[in-house]
């Protein structure tokens, strides 16, 4: 080739890459300089995510704290169908039907409704599901089922404990019990993260512009005793079922520190599918349903007379064989008595002593005496939804109040506060503030809050709760009304009621509340508990129904928490 | 030829200072390009490390579930009965209660234990 040809060669060639040069030069200068700005954010936004990360919510422990974990976070997968893709595909809709229906937990018919869905593109066959379960439907390999991924709170357990734990509804806030109460320690606060990702929306790790780590929630840990609650459990529903009652309640606390060790109330319900539950069954009845306490509420009374100095377990009351009138109306007692002492008349759960001890202690003295004991007021558990009962005020007591508010009629009550009352009389006067919360430890587990004993009155001296003590352990002795409430080896001292149910301004003659609260050892005690019976039949005394539910629970519980019987106590001092 | 030699040489004399500039210019490129990929491969490293922690816990929270369900008193009760086993708790007097100080002599104890009542299970 001649020199000349190489020259032009040369020269095209430079004209032609520096044409290129130019041309992308422009191309250039226009993406960057001349590209509407609105093209520019698209194509910002399709290069960059920013994302709230969820914070994972705290755990709740039972007292044994690590061991017993119960509510969690659990990740589960949401089975989703296409049903284009499906119709597309092909697929047999009766061979599908049948694998995945009994897998899904879904009605056949229902299921073909949802995997014919016309015009529909995304539809939900069945949410929350374990993952392990998930996975052998995505292994039947069908075209259009598809699974994805998704976290919700879990109660390992179901029913047990719910109306203490209460749940977590679909936007993550905690509604009810615990869930609710501690939710600003179980919450956590959120992460951020703000980054680049690649053209399949991969996170380019480069490209991370911001990352705020989400904070985890505080763990809570309960007072409440797994094993404990357990055997509450087991022993209402077998009450319920054995008396046919509409519901149960029982709460156990510890005497000298207010801990609730166990809180059970019936009807209950799954927490894990709180959606199909009604408020009555969501009703926590140990501490939001009211009622009337019947003879379990002579005790107050008696025990302000004794502090008063106006009885003692000695003083005997004329009972009127059976029938007193007071301003014109009747008091009748279950059994007529003639003379009874104060102490008999507590084992023997007379209306008429009661009243008359009421009598000689006066309205403004036993209306002091019930605030004292904090009847119309709540004790601050720490729980949502506790009531505060119904106690009117002396003045508008009506002539006879005076002799129906001492038996536990004219005045509701809820089970915390007759446990107040009971656990008063057991720890020496004093009236413990029942909690429920243990601690709670913050993500790097240090502890943000701690529930601690806390005396909240000191209606009655020790002298009387001892005088107190002794008269009741009576009650579950040969011949007195409790004695079903008795366990072997140990002095349990306790009282039993049964109340009519307020109907239509009257009381019903077929429905009553069975119940039965005491605590033991008597002489010292440890645990004190209630057991109420709603509406038992056909069987409806306080000393048939809720005392031999006290009896098997309270046997269990003092082998479990290593309560000695006090001779033996004695002896090793 | 002295004047031909002096040319050839001056041709191929490349300046010793423009050498050095361009050397470490090309070092720092390298090492720039170099640390570019390390980060890069770091990156992904972090990136798998982080999507494998979110495994392991996903991982973490089934199998603490499942613990917690093993060990619940309504299923342990569900175990033991599927085996027959029937638990009772001790009466009073088959409790031997074991003190700290002095030591219980293994005669008197085992004395105490063989004098206590008896209750017939799962025999």
């Amino acid at each position: 080739m001649s020199e000349r040809g190489v020259k032009v060669r040369i020269g095209l060639t430079a004209v032609v890459l520096l044409l290129a040069v130019i041309g992308l030069g422009v191309r250039l200068a226009f993406l960057h300089i001349l590209t509407g700005e609105d093209v520019r954010e698209r194509i910002g936004k399709n290069r960059r995510v920013e994302a709230t990360i969820e914070a994972p919510r705290g755990k709740i422990f039972d007292c044994n704290e690590e061991e017993n974990i119960l509510a969690l976070n659990l990740v589960m997968k949401n089975v989703c169908a296409d049903p284009s893709v499906i119709a597309a595909a092909g697929e047999d809709m009766d061979e599908m039907v049948s694998k995945l229906a009994p897998k899904l937990a879904l009605e056949s018919e229902d299921l073909r409704r949802k995997l014919s869905r016309e015009g529909s593109q995304f539809v939900y066959l069945r949410r929350f599901m374990p993952a392990e379960e998930a996975e052998k439907i995505k292994a039947f390999g069908y075209k259009g089922v598809f699974l994805e991924e998704t976290r919700m709170r879990y109660y390992p357990q179901g029913p047990f404990l719910c109306h203490v734990l209460g749940f977590v509804n679909h936007e993550g806030n905690g509604s009810a019990g615990i869930e609710q109460r501690m939710e600003r320690y179980l919450k956590g606060s959120p992460g951020y993260l703000a980054t680049g990702v690649d053209a399949r929306r991969r996170e380019l790790y480069l490209k991370r512009e911001q990352f705020v780590k989400p904070v985890e929630g505080g763990n809570v840990t309960l007072t409440i005793d797994q094993n404990v609650q357990y055997m509450v459990e087991k022993a209402i529903d077998e009450t319920m079922a054995e008396h046919s009652a509409k519901g149960a309640w029982i709460v156990v606390q510890r005497v000298k520190t207010g801990e609730i060790l166990a809180m059970a109330s019936r009807p209950g319900y799954d927490l894990n599918d709180f959606r199909h539950s009604s408020g009555d069954e969501r009703l926590n009845r140990a501490l939001g349903f009211v009622y009337e306490p019947g003879s379990t509420f002579k005790a107050l009374t008696i025990a302000a007379a004794v502090n008063e100095g106006l009885v003692t377990s000695e003083t005997v009351f004329d009972c009127e064989k059976g029938t007193w009138f007071f301003k014109g109306k009747p008091l009748r007692d279950y059994h007529p008595y003639d003379k009874l002492t104060v102490a008999d008349g507590v084992k023997k759960s007379s209306n008429i002593l009661t009243a008359k001890i009421a009598v000689s202690l006066g309205e403004e003295r036993l209306y002091s005496y019930l605030r004292a004991f904090r009847i119309g007021r709540t004790m601050g558990i720490d729980l949502p939804g506790e009531e505060a009962g119904i106690l009117h005020p002396a003045s508008k007591w009506s002539g006879i109040s005076i002799t129906r508010i001492p038996i536990g009629q004219g005045v509701a009550v809820t089970a915390l506060q007759m446990l107040g009352l009971y656990g008063t009389i057991a720890n020496d006067g004093y009236m413990m503030r029942p909690h429920i919360i243990k601690r709670v430890d913050g993500p790097d587990g240090e502890v943000v809050y701690e529930g601690r004993p806390e005396v909240i009155g000191r209606p009655i001296k020790s002298s009387t709760a001892s005088t107190m003590r002794e008269m009741l352990a009576r009650v579950t002795e040969e011949g007195g009304t409790g004695r079903r409430a008795s366990v072997e080896g140990f002095s349990v001292a306790g009282k039993t009621g049964t109340a009519q149910k307020p109907v239509n301004g009257g009381y019903s003659s077929s429905e009553h509340i069975a119940s039965f609260v005491g605590f033991l050892p008597a002489e010292d005690p440890e645990v004190v508990m209630i057991v109420a019976v709603d509406d038992p039949q056909p069987i409806h005394t306080g000393g048939r129904v809720a005392a031999p539910a006290f009896g098997k629970v309270a046997s269990e519980l003092v082998r479990y928490l290593h309560v000695e019987p006090v001779e033996q106590k004695i002896a090793r001092r | 030829m002295k004047k031909k030699n002096r040319k050839r040489v001056d041709g191929f004399v490349f300046p010793v200072p423009f050498a050095g500039v361009l050397i470490v210019i090309a070092t720092l490129a390298l090492a720039y390009v170099w640390m570019g990929c390390r980060c890069e491969a770091l990156g992904r490293e972090i990136k798998s490390l982080e999507q494998e922690k979110t495994v392991l816990y996903k991982k973490y929270l089934n199998e603490e579930y499942r613990w917690t369900q093993m060990k619940s008193p309504r299923n342990l009760d569900r175990v033991l009965a599927r085996h027959r086993i029937e638990m009772v708790w001790p009466l009073p007097s088959q409790i031997v209660r074991l003190r700290g100080g002095r030591p219980i002599e293994t005669g008197r104890l085992l004395t105490h234990v063989s004098q206590s009542e008896r209750v017939a299970m799962n025999e």
